[in-house]
């Protein structure tokens, strides 16, 4: 599904100061597999979300990224995300003015349309999006607000998870979605996520804490430091960190 | 885009005298208007057209008065193009409507029914036949040459226009729209009057548009005053859509008694160079108006200027103004508001903002928020902010697959919601949308 060699991204500060952030990464993820990248702050595991995501604050500056069948650093954003990509983004923006049911629809008929399956009618849309809402345990009435516009930091992550359960993505990329919900929206998000696990789509969390994969059992966990994966193994690891922390790490 | 500048330069003050003698629509004026024009027109030639030395003109300049002759336009006997019969026909399903071609009213266009008794609506010209007494206590009112020049021009050579009054404690059930289409080739020009009364706790909603069928360059002046009674609620849309070359000046007075309410809205999207004057007269405590505002310039050389006045001149009184413009191309936007808390006004709540939108390194905007405090107990904040599109925003819409223009078009379309949330007509909402839209197709 996603094979990532030899990563190298760099980005400039205010300063106009290069900084290098990934460094030789190196990650391959199979179909069906739930993957945990974590690590202590600074440690680039946002960074690589973004430039999944196609990011362009960016420089690429060696390595590669094969999503399925493509080179995935060739395609825009929009083209990953119509070939099946989806980021659930850690501070998801406020968008004033532009209706979440407008958005939604427009972003899942264009989705459709590159896979060649007829848009969907206000109709079917609707009753498409209330279904899932209750999945998310969103109210309706989130629907005909701006997006994100005024949404608390839970309203906001129920929001994205909302959005990937209406797109359906082959490839699910989670940055810190654990952070700011108390632990009843973590389930209930969590068993949204768990919903969409199958033989055929791919998960990757960042997180920086163990909390979220008792929730979501990660087939493989990897930790970042210093732009690299520097361990990765099972599940048992999680607690390993837990117990540690990262300094053992470093 | 064409240059509608004559080979020599004309006096202003030469065409406009021939105007004021030769004014079709003062044929029928009886004495006592007559008298009021002439007062106005000499207070005008007085006062003379603003100039760019002075602050509040310092950006829109009138001297293309100076260059060209605005001809008083004949009666136009021409078929409308079918998009415009088309909306007429829908609007006067939705509203009463009054239509005005050219400045001159339309009866066979206009539909009014369902009124409430007691009452008024119909023409200026018929007012003045008909209720003579009521209406010439809000017509001749006096008016401040200096800081409204277009005001004096517009009572000196004002033609026809509405007239509305509304009973104590009546609400107008339908909306009621004012259509001012312009047509034809010529040079001309179009200087409507209108004067709303609201009695106390009355309702009315009022949409005043001007519109362009088949016209290019020519110059609308309108006046408008609304007199908003104890306790009565006011929603005015303003909708200027005028030809890509027109010239549109508005002055536009909102004199509000106690816990009266307006909701003005301006929105302003065509013609070359628009000035809008907006004054809200918070007179007695409790008063309260908000104005929103949408601008959107997409074509070189386009100007659109607002300038709002509030004054509180009473305690507890409210305003709330918020304009959002975009520019494109070489366009230039000009926003001044002033909020004056009166002495003796206290607890006066005074919110300004304005935002605007630059999709070009070639526009330009001149943002002025002005507070004048005279008394302590004030709740006040402004503030005013010129940027570019979200990147943040265009980047999240992509990531969900929407391309790049798509992404664009959508956010350039949402800069409008402000404004439209103060609208309460869903067709309204509706035809702003695609009026919007079709500026923001090109920008895209």
């Amino acid at each position: 599904m996603l094979q990532i060699e030899n990563l190298h991204v760099s980005v400039q500060d205010e300063k106009q100061k290069v900084k290098n952030i990934l460094c030789g990464l190196n990650l391959q993820v199979k179909p069906g597999e739930v993957h945990a990248v974590m690590g202590p702050n600074g440690s680039g595991k946002s960074t690589l979300a973004n430039v999944l995501a196609g990011r362009d604050d960016y420089q690429i500056n060696q390595g590669s990224i094969r999503f399925a069948e493509d080179d995935l650093l060739a395609l825009p954003s929009e083209e990953r995300a119509t070939r099946g990509l989806f980021l659930a983004f850690q501070y998801p923006v406020e968008i004033p003015g532009v209706n979440n049911t407008y958005f939604l629809r427009t972003a899942l008929n264009n989705i459709r349309k590159k896979s060649g399956l007829k848009p969907l009618d206000a109709v079917d849309f609707l009753s498409l999006a209330k279904s899932k809402m209750k999945e998310v345990g969103f109210d309706e009435a989130f629907l005909n607000r701006s997006v994100n516009e005024g949404f608390s930091g839970g309203e906001k992550k129920r929001n994205e998870i909302l959005q990937m359960l209406m797109l359906e993505p082959r490839l699910v990329i989670l940055d810190e979605i654990d952070s700011g919900l108390d632990i009843d929206a973590l389930q209930i998000l969590a068993r949204c996520i768990n919903s969409l696990r199958s033989a055929s789509r791919s998960i990757i969390m960042v997180t920086h804490y163990q909390r979220l994969l008792n929730y979501i059992v990660p087939d493989v966990i990897h930790v970042m430091a210093h732009g690299k994966i520097v361990k990765s193994g099972d599940s048992s690891l999680a607690h390993e960190l837990e117990e540690k922390g990262y300094g053992w790490i470093e | 885009m064409k240059e509608h500048i004559d080979n020599k330069q004309v006096k202003s003050s030469q065409w406009l005298a021939h105007a004021y003698e030769q004014n079709p629509h003062a044929i029928r004026d009886e004495p006592f208007l007559r008298t009021f024009r002439k007062q106005q027109w000499e207070r005008f030639l007085q006062r003379g057209l603003p100039t760019r030395r002075e602050e509040s003109w310092k950006y829109t300049d009138f001297s293309f008065m100076d260059k060209t002759v605005f001809q008083w336009p004949l009666v136009n006997q021409n078929a409308l193009p079918r998009s415009v019969s088309e909306l007429i026909v829908t609007r006067a399903r939705e509203n009463n409507l009054l239509v005005f071609i050219n400045g001159y009213y339309v009866p066979q266009y206009s539909r009014v029914s369902d009124l409430a008794e007691g009452v008024i609506l119909c023409t200026l010209h018929e007012a003045l036949r008909r209720h003579t007494s009521l209406l010439s206590t809000y017509l001749l009112r006096d008016l401040d040459a200096k800081a409204h020049p277009l005001s004096c021009l517009n009572s000196a050579l004002m033609a026809d226009g509405i007239f509305v009054y509304v009973p104590r404690s009546v609400t107008l059930k339908k909306s009621l729209q004012i259509l001012s289409i312009a047509q034809g080739s010529a040079q001309f020009m179009i200087q409507p009057r209108h004067v709303v009364i609201l009695e106390n706790e009355a309702e009315l909603t009022l949409i005043d548009e001007s519109l362009n069928a088949d016209a290019d360059y020519y110059f609308s002046n309108i006046h408008a005053d609304f007199f908003v009674g104890r306790s009565a609620r006011l929603n005015y849309y303003k909708i200027q859509n005028e030809a890509r070359n027109a010239k549109h000046a508005a002055n536009v007075f909102f004199h509000q008694k106690q816990d009266s309410q307006v909701n003005a809205c301006s929105f302003a999207i065509g013609g070359q160079f628009s000035r809008n004057d907006f004054t809200a007269l918070l007179q007695e405590p409790g008063a309260f108006c908000r104005m929103n505002g949408f601008y959107g310039l997409d074509s070189d050389g386009q100007l659109i200027d607002h300038h709002l006045y509030i004054d509180h001149a009473a305690p507890y009184t409210r305003s709330e103004i918020d304009f959002r413009g975009v520019l494109a191309g070489r366009s230039r936007a000009v926003f001044n508001g002033k909020v004056i808390a009166q002495p003796g006004s206290k607890k006066v709540e005074a919110l300004q903002f304005n935002h605007n939108i630059l999709l070009s390194t070639l526009a330009e905007v001149n943002t002025k928020p002005e507070l004048e405090i005279y008394v302590d107990e004030v709740q006040c904040r402004h503030g005013a902010t010129v940027g570019q599109l979200d990147e943040e925003a265009l980047f999240y819409l992509r990531t969900r697959g929407i391309e790049p223009r798509m992404a664009k078009l959508i956010l350039l379309q949402a800069l409008m919601e402000n404004a439209l949330n103060q609208v309460t007509l869903p067709w309204l909402v509706q035809y702003m949308h695609a009026q919007w839209g079709k500026c923001v197709e090109r920008l895209g």
